[in-house]
């Protein structure tokens, strides 16, 4: 049991500390051993890992922590035990954590072959897995599609009183208006947080899910949420979203999307076996746990898998909009979501 | 010595809080002053107010009718009444958002429109109903201290039972009431889960902001520092208040009597009085929750995570209780340099846990860099991720947790005692072991108890300190509820309730009195 | 001696009342009654009664049987009770109960309504010889002190019924008795009737124009202080006011003949057995070589000498050694007894 042994090690050092004779607890890189940092903890990845222990005949273990706090703390001290792979949401993230120096190159032709480049880092830094996409939700009985351009709807008066969202510290919505600053300029972008914000039908307040069940419940409209917790809500038993529809922001240059990505850790300790996992996440099978377990979209495109409700949500162009302008912009956006007075 | 070495290690974390705001730029201060530091300033106030007022309002009625009538199911109202202490704020907020948000499963069931559980009244509302059982604790042992000799002789001077509870029986256990009001404001300015989730900007969310959004520890270390401030002022004015004022009557003999029996109508109010707040408090949410799980498949095993719970658990309940009783053996010394530092330290209790253990992970790092320098290499890993910095983490933020309890206990055993046992013979040694551990036993272990119980609810710190191959239900819970899968965080909730409830319970068992 | 005042309309009267808490009988059908201007105090043993008492008077607990009555009428009977505010009841504690968070004036004027209530306060301040005292907090005033405090407290109300509850218990032995007298001066001025307890038999007889002697929740005897100390109608009263002899001895011919001596029995008929209680210093010893009584050894106390002495049939008693100045153990002597200060008790 790795606690009972973290906590040896640690009275051992402890012990030792008083004779300054500890020895930090290394141990030998077991080459079978494939240590993965996820901010992740979906069925889809736990069924990934899984398969690819048995599809390899290792073992993967997996230490799961929040995005920011991942990056934060594998900076400070991953030194003690260091991760192959690293896994994060949100291409924002992704750069930040490669900013901090946390992913070393991988090439692999495979990846190349079948991730788009705008889902990959060019040099082989990170590999996006999947994605999920940034919609509008809205009652069908009460808001007609034709009212609907893009994002920029939400700021319309028409639909003032009639808007969910969740706060502004939340990292999707930063990293919409880090898009949408680099799409239309800051100050068009805080124009625009500042007439959606005014057209509130409530505090932000919850989550996606709780945004999208306030406009099934009738207290507003409209909401702004990730496309899979809707499918999650559709797919499930406990809610009832019959009265609800997607609509896809697609005005130029597409939806936006948040990347989930992985990429060999710099002082990895089974680089190949990293890089193999991420391959393997790539592959056929890898691909179509994540729209069947998840409902998000499968970075590789040409993967089949079976959800009807991804099916009928239909086709969308996703805006190729690159990480490191997203992750650039993210500390602005959070001012001008605080200059706007999105709570 | 020793109070001035214990503030040394625990005054530490809030030493380089403070250093670190001072390394900031100010760039992002300057910024949120200029946009939204009002509002964090008066939601923060606003919420640490109202829920101190009602959870004072709560605990102090419940603790004045358990105290004073006898009704049936007196006794075990007695024990429940402390119950909703185990549940964690965030565990209750999901689960009452869940409850009351529009359209949820109750309000189809009852067909009622239920006011949703969110904004500043919604956290109020949570942080009252889970909190208040720190000052029905506190109330309660003050008013079976006082008895009721005051509060009938100023019946007999003429005042009716109202206006003797205000002008008596209230000022009489008003240390006790502030001392628990005070406990549940400084929690209420500490949370980040309930109030980030229910869409209230307090300055705990915008420190975090400043850190998660901005990358920018100096900024959040900043406006922790003004949050610390505006507790530290709340507490002086509190102090202020007192004046020369004594609350402390010598009352124990003579004219007590037995509670009033109460009958009927009166009965029956009382023991709805007591239902209300812990079926609010801890048997709906957790009712809610016991409903999810049951029609949910876990995701994972959370073996790991009850194991890592308990040990942290149980290691942080028995550094507490050394760290206690050397706290409270220091004070009893009654050297004022002790005593300061010592005030010092309880201090720790207003600093936020993500703060904390920012403010913590800074501290480290220079002492990893002493000990490296020292041992010339990094042979001993003290910095975050390992269980060091969470444990020291824990006591520095709970120290006043466990210092109080070691500190009354230490208080029944009076010099006299002391020196009579010498008298007789007694090393010190024995008088340690023969008269202070008998005599101090049930609050040093309540001081274990509580700083158990704190440790295995405590979030934001564990979340950013904890070796991350170190799972806690806590943890798991939030995971979970964080990616919107209230149903697959109830079963880590629900099992972390398993463990707090008993432990809670334990501590009705170790009462000074019973 | 203070004259009892006339039997007109009693400022308290107690009837037959029972007082049962948490299942246990705490009173047991006690009867009295206080006169305006008179103070009765009740001389019991710690859990004889005498707090549950003054409770049920107070109004803080309710009573079973009987009904008290105080000049508004009746206060309390099985279902009914007055309650405290509203019975013009003045009460001082062993404790005090002084309100740690009110200065010595705030305490004083907690009970008072009208407009000059902060006059009536310091008057009272004054007439209790702590004028200078108003802003001290009770911690910073001496036990005196705060004993002084709650008295004026009780009385500036001007009650009609004043209870004092062991008052005097929480003072030292020298400053108890300056207190008292100067406690009975002010409540005789007031002219209300007092009723005390406690469990001192000095404070009894200094301050009461009547005893009452409670135990086990019923009343043993009651009477004026002299008749209770030389006359006493039980073990356990005559106990409890002071030292006591307890002599055997059987009526012949008018007389108990005892080791001490004979005791003229009235009209008790011949034949039965008797007990006698007598007081030491109702017995005088004088030396005679062939007298019954043997002295075992002289005792010095409260500047009388007396002497532990034992009879012809080995019963031991204590007695005054009058004026004699010293006498040594073994000497023999006769007791002499003084006319009526003793009782007899059939068995």
């Amino acid at each position: 049991m790795s606690i009972k042994r973290s906590l040896k090690q640690g009275m051992a050092c402890f012990a030792a500390a008083l004779l300054a004779s500890c020895t930090g607890g290394e141990t030998e890189p077991d080459p079978d051993k494939l240590v993965i940092y996820s901010s992740r903890h979906y069925d889809s990845d736990y069924a990934l890992y899984k398969a690819f222990e048995e599809a390899k005949g290792v073992t993967v273990e997996v230490i799961e922590a929040d995005g920011d706090l991942l990056i934060e703390r594998v900076r400070a001290d991953g030194a003690s035990n260091p991760p192959d792979v690293i896994i994060t949401v949100d291409s924002g993230r992704l750069w930040r954590a490669d900013q901090e120096g946390l992913f070393a190159p991988a090439e692999s032709e495979f990846l190349n072959e079948r991730i788009p480049a705008s889902m990959r880092h060019a040099d082989g830094h990170w590999y996006g897995l999947s994605s999920r996409a940034r919609v509008i939700v809205y009652a069908r009985d009460r808001v007609d599609a034709d009212a609907l351009a893009g994002y920029e709807s939400l700021a319309d008066p028409a639909f003032e009183g009639r808007v969910c969202a969740r706060s502004s510290g939340n990292i999707y919505n930063i990293s919409l208006l880090a898009a949408l600053i680099d799409r239309w300029g800051e100050t068009r972008a805080q124009d625009w947080a500042s007439k959606v914000a005014a057209n509130f039908a409530r505090a932000p307040q919850g989550g996606d899910s709780d945004q999208i069940r306030a406009v099934a419940a009738g207290e507003c409209d409209v909401a702004l949420v990730n496309h899979y917790y809707f499918a999650r809500m559709a797919r499930s038993e406990e809610d009832d979203v019959s009265g609800l529809a997607v609509f896809w922001p697609e005005a130029s240059p597409g939806v936006h999307v948040n990347i989930s990505g992985a990429g060999v850790a710099s002082g990895a300790r089974n680089p190949e076996l990293a890089l193999s996992f991420i391959e393997f996440a790539a592959s056929d099978e890898g691909q179509r746990l994540f729209p069947e377990l998840t409902n998000e979209y499968p970075a590789v495109t040409s993967v089949s898998y079976s959800n009807d409700v991804l099916d009928a949500m239909g086709k969308f162009t996703a805006d190729p909009l690159s990480g490191s302008v997203i992750g650039g912009n993210q500390e602005l956006a959070q001012r001008v979501f605080d200059r706007a007075g999105w709570p | 010595m020793l109070g001035a070495l214990l503030a040394a290690v625990f005054g530490l974390p809030l030493l380089a809080l403070l250093v670190l705001a001072a390394s900031g730029s100010g760039e992002y201060l300057a910024h949120i002053a200029s946009t939204r530091l009002t509002e964090f300033s008066r939601s923060s106030a606003l919420l640490a107010i109202l829920s101190g007022a009602v959870a004072a309002i709560i605990g102090v009625s419940c603790a004045w009718i358990v105290t004073r009538f006898e009704f049936a199911g007196r006794k075990l109202f007695e024990w429940l009444l402390i119950l909703p202490l185990a549940m964690p704020g965030y565990v209750a907020a999901y689960s009452w958002y869940a409850l009351t948000a529009p359209g949820s499963r109750l309000e189809q069931l009852i067909g009622i429109d239920l006011p949703t559980v969110s904004g500043i009244a919604g956290a109020a509302f949570i942080f009252a109903f889970t909190l208040y059982p720190y000052v029905f604790l506190l109330a309660r042992n003050s008013l079976e201290a006082h008895g009721r000799l005051s509060w009938d002789v100023a019946r007999s001077l003429g005042a009716g039972p109202w206006q003797a509870f205000a002008k008596v029986g209230l000022p009489l256990i008003w240390p006790a009431v502030a001392a628990g009001t005070a406990l549940v404001a400084m929690e209420v300015l500490a949370d980040y889960g309930v109030a980030d989730f229910l869409g209230v900007s307090t300055l705990t969310v915008g420190i975090v902001r400043a850190w998660s959004s901005f990358g920018d520890p100096a900024a959040a270390a900043q406006i922790a520092v003004i949050l610390l401030f505006g507790a530290l002022i709340f507490l002086g004015v509190e102090r202020g208040a007192r004046g020369r004022r004594q609350f402390v009557s010598g009352e124990a003999e003579g004219l007590q009597s037995a509670r009033t029996p109460l009958s009927g109508a009166n009965s029956l109010a009382a023991i709805l009085v007591c239902v209300i707040p812990i079926t609010l408090g801890l048997v709906a949410p957790a009712a809610n929750l016991a409903w999810l799980a049951i029609e949910t498949q876990p995701a994972r095993s959370i073996m790991a995570a009850v194991q890592g719970t308990a040990l942290l658990a149980t290691t942080s309940g028995l550094l507490a209780i050394i760290i206690g009783l050397t706290a409270a053996f220091a004070l009893r010394s009654g050297r004022p340099a002790a005593t300061a530092a010592i005030r010092f330290v309880q201090a720790g209790y207003a600093v936020p846990g993500a703060v904390a253990a920012i403010a913590i992970l800074a501290a480290l790092v220079v002492i990893q860099a002493g000990v490296n320098w020292m041992t010339g290499g990094a042979i001993l890993t003290i910095t975050g991720g390992s269980i060091f910095a969470l444990l020291f983490a824990y006591q520095a933020r709970f120290a006043a947790v466990a210092i109080l309890p070691c500190e009354s206990a230490l208080g029944k055993v009076r010099r006299e005692l002391d020196e009579a046992a010498r008298n007789l013979g007694a090393t010190p040694r024995q008088v340690l072991a023969r008269i202070h551990v008998p005599l101090a036993a049930s609050g040093v272990a309540t001081a274990g108890l509580l700083v158990g119980i704190e440790v295995m609810k405590e979030l934001p710190a564990t979340m950013i300190l904890r070796p991350f191959d170190l799972e806690t239900l806590a943890v798991a819970a939030h995971n979970y509820a964080s990616d919107e899968r209230l149903a697959q965080a109830a079963l880590p909730a629900l099992v972390l309730l398993a463990i707090c409830v008993p432990a809670t319970a334990a501590l009705n068992l170790l009462r000074p009195n019973a | 001696m203070t004259a009892i005042p006339d039997q007109g309309q009693a400022a308290l009267e107690i009837r037959e009342v029972s007082c049962v808490l948490g299942g246990a009988t705490i009173l047991r059908d006690v009867s009295l009654s206080v006169q305006p201007g008179e103070i009765v105090v009740v001389l019991g043993r710690s859990g004889a009664g005498k707090s549950t008492l003054l409770r049920t008077l107070a109004g803080f607990e309710a009573i079973a049987h009987g009904e008290i009555t105080l000049k508004q009428g009746i206060v309390s009977s099985p279902g009914v009770i007055v309650p405290p505010e509203r019975r013009n009841i003045g009460i001082v504690v062993q404790s005090f109960a002084l309100f740690p968070h009110l200065t010595a004036m705030q305490n004083v004027m907690f009970g008072l309504k009208d407009a000059d209530r902060a006059e009536t306060a310091r008057r009272w301040l004054e007439r209790v010889g702590l004028g200078d005292r108003g802003t001290a907090y009770p911690h910073e005033l001496s036990g005196g002190e705060q004993q002084r405090i709650a008295l004026a407290r009780a009385l500036a109300r001007e009650p009609e019924i004043v209870l004092l509850d062991e008052a005097f218990s929480s003072l030292d032995q020298q400053l108890r008795q300056t207190v008292r007298g100067e406690t009975k001066q002010l409540l005789r001025e007031t002219g209300a009737a007092v009723l005390a307890v406690t469990h001192d038999p000095d404070e009894a007889m200094e301050l009461a124009d009547r005893i009452i002697v409670m135990d086990a929740g019923q009343i043993l005897q009651a009477g004026p202080p002299e008749e209770l100390y030389w006359q006493p109608q039980s073990v356990t009263a005559a106990r409890l006011l002071g030292e006591i002899n307890v002599l055997r001895g059987e009526v012949r011919e008018g007389v108990a003949a005892t080791s001490a001596g004979s005791f003229p029995t009235g009209d008790l008929p011949d034949g039965i057995s008797v007990t006698v209680l007598v007081r030491p210093a109702a017995m005088r010893f004088r030396e005679d070589p062939a007298g019954p009584i043997e002295v075992i050894g002289p005792r010095f106390q409260a500047g009388f000498q007396q002497l532990d002495v034992v009879g012809s049939n080995g019963e031991r008693m204590r007695v005054s050694a009058g004026n004699l100045a010293t006498v040594e153990a073994g000497t023999r002597g006769v007791v002499e007894l003084s006319v009526n200060r003793y009782s007899l008790l059939p068995d």
